[in-house]
């Protein structure tokens, strides 16, 4: 990883990010007959999350996502990550893409309190 | 020219008063060919957030004058169960007012007379057709004004505004897009048409559409596409 | 499928015809040969071949954020041809054409790789790739008849002398695709995201074909972040503001 990275040394921009890296908190989708499971995600408001969606179909699929701003493909028997967040308490949709009347799901962002 | 575009539009927004159906249709050209026969099939899917409605229709027409045509048209539609069978019956007479090139615009009317399949609801309607060409682009615009009427249905009066603008770019690629107002509804998208002449008076008009309602709050999209053949 | 192929292909590929309606207008405008439009499109599907060939790998590099480097890096280049072009332009009437043959063949390249991922994706799970078939040759043609009214309008733009609106029409475009660019970087956590300025949703939502066409030509967001406000600021005005610069300097020169 390092390494790669010294490859890019334009993009020093990554350093902005590494320090969260580790703390991000992570929620898992999967993707079956194009059905995202769970279809609704709570995560907490205010705060960056991860979203791996884990694609166990044999079509490719693009998560996409007006809300949150997001798009990115993912193969099949594949995991992507997504950035999101920090979002503000809400709805946010997502769908994919290739299957937008099947493949549907939220992203819920609620409110955390003590979150220490 | 923008004034006469704005009050074409308010006209057009007075008018809505359409409670049902599907507003996206054909844009109608005021123009009538003298000996022509023709078979039409118009082909119209419409995908919203709920569900996705398959309408086609056939139809035969032949000119009765040089300034007035009528068609009888088959209208099927996909019901729920995914069969697919008629739904209606349709008349049509479009009538050519002026001639081509005549006048500041050209104009028609267009009277449709239309019964549903096994009900008792008819719905008849009466629409006014312009056209205006600036250098090669054309506007065509229809105003409708529809009235619903029998047992199975509510009796109303709905009123539709169609424009189309296009540019004439090639017989066969006339790019243009197209407006379609009813109630709750206005629509707006690319098109294409075009137009493929053989021998003699016959011809092959194709219309591509791709309507999106504005509001963009549900989706609803419907996919248009007419296959016109005149000998 | 037949519908959402077509919306698909007004997604993806629409931001290939913007940029050729204008890159068009501007070579026929220069009298510029049109070589770069066929090579352009030969070398860009070329790209997207390879691309979505490799792309299974390429998204697991860097942790899985290696084709958004990839993107963002390609869509960065596509900008600074178009401002060589644009310089191009406002100093010397007309472009290099090696310019306009690199921007138009990364934008192809990027935009048809996402769709070659879908079509090869699912032409092989379809039944009936019928639909499939059908809604890419109706979503061509439904992208080339707006193509078309938008080459009209900018190449009216340049035949009425106004230079200046269609210099400002590309650079929205350019800044636009940037801005997106930017944005993937934040989906891999590359960049900070920060929580959207505003919200303009309710007039017009990105999900709307209105908003999608908007996006397309000036990089409509309804709730951008301030990072991508300052990226799309910066990548309009800088050029501008560089060009402003060059005349007044130019015009300083005359005077003397």
């Amino acid at each position: 990883m390092d390494r790669l990275m010294r490859h890019f040394p334009a993009f020093g921009l990554w350093l902005f990010a590494a320090p969260i890296w580790a703390e991000v908190p992570a929620f898992e989708l999967v993707l079956k007959d194009h059905l995202f499971y769970p279809a609704k995600v709570e995560v907490p408001s205010g705060q960056k999350v991860r979203l791996i969606i884990h694609n166990q179909d044999d079509t490719p699929e693009e998560f996409d996502s007006f809300d949150l701003n997001r798009e990115k493909v993912v193969f099949p028997q594949r995991k992507a990550t997504i950035y999101i967040g920090p979002l503000k308490p809400g709805t946010y949709e997502f769908f994919g893409e290739f299957n937008p009347h099947t493949a549907r799901g939220e992203v819920i962002a609620v409110e955390v309190k003590d979150a220490d | 020219m923008w004034r006469f575009a704005f009050a074409m539009l308010l006209m057009a927004a007075s008018l809505s008063i359409r409670a049902d159906g599907t507003v996206v249709d054909k844009v109608y050209h005021p123009i009538v060919l003298p000996n022509e026969h023709r078979v039409e099939w118009r082909f119209m899917s419409r995908q919203t957030e709920e569900k996705n409605i398959l309408a086609q229709r056939i139809g035969y027409g032949q000119s009765l004058s040089e300034t007035v045509t009528v068609e009888f048209y088959l209208l099927g539609e996909r019901d729920r169960d995914d069969n697919f069978g008629i739904e209606a019956y349709e008349l049509e007479s479009r009538w050519m007012i002026t001639e081509q090139g005549r006048y500041w615009a050209d104009w028609g009317m267009v009277f449709e007379l239309e019964k549903r399949h096994g009900l008792d609801a008819w719905e008849a309607s009466a629409g006014l057709l312009m056209e205006k060409e600036f250098g090669r682009n054309s506007l065509t615009l229809n105003w409708f004004s529809i009235y619903e009427w029998g047992n199975d249905i509510q009796d109303e009066w709905e009123g539709e505004f169609r424009m189309q603008y296009r540019f004439r770019w090639k017989p066969q690629v006339q790019p243009s897009l197209e407006l379609f107002v009813g109630e709750d509804f206005v629509g707006i998208g690319p098109a294409l048409m075009g137009i493929q002449r053989f021998e003699a008076q016959k011809q092959l008009k194709w219309e591509l559409g791709f309507i999106s309602e504005l509001s963009g709050v549900t989706k609803d999209h419907t996919l248009r596409f007419v296959l016109e053949y005149e000998f | 499928m037949l519908i959402n192929s077509i919306i698909l292909f007004l997604r993806d590929a629409l931001p290939v015809f913007v940029l050729a309606s204008f890159l068009l207008a501007w070579s026929n405008h220069t009298k510029a040969n049109h070589h770069w439009l066929g090579w352009g499109t030969v070398l860009g599907l070329s790209g997207a071949l390879i691309l979505t060939a490799l792309v299974n790998v390429i998204s697991q590099w860097q942790e899985g954020a290696g084709l958004e480097l990839i993107l963002f890096c390609s869509q960065s280049l596509a900008y600074l041809f178009l401002i060589l072009i644009v310089v191009d332009f406002c100093r010397a009437q007309h472009s290099h054409p090696a310019f306009a043959l690199a921007a138009f063949a990364i934008t192809v390249m990027l935009n048809g790789a996402n769709l070659l991922v879908y079509l090869w994706g699912y032409w092989a799970f379809e039944e009936t790739p019928l639909a499939l078939i059908l809604g890419t040759v109706m979503g061509l043609a439904l992208c080339f008849s707006l193509a078309v009214l938008l080459y009209l309008a900018a190449y009216h733009l340049l035949l009425n002398g106004a230079r200046r609106a269609f210099i400002c029409l590309v650079l929205l475009y350019a800044a636009g695709q940037l801005t997106q660019a930017f944005t993937l970087l934040s989906q891999v956590d590359l960049l900070p995201s920060f929580p959207s300025l505003w919200d303009s949703s309710a007039w017009i939502s990105d999900e709307s074909e209105v908003g999608h066409l908007l996006n397309s030509l000036m990089g409509y967001e309804e709730a951008p972040g301030p990072l991508q406000l300052l990226v799309y600021f910066l990548a309009v005005g800088l050029p501008l503001l560089g060009l402003g610069l060059s005349r007044q300097l130019k015009l300083g020169k005359g005077r003397n």
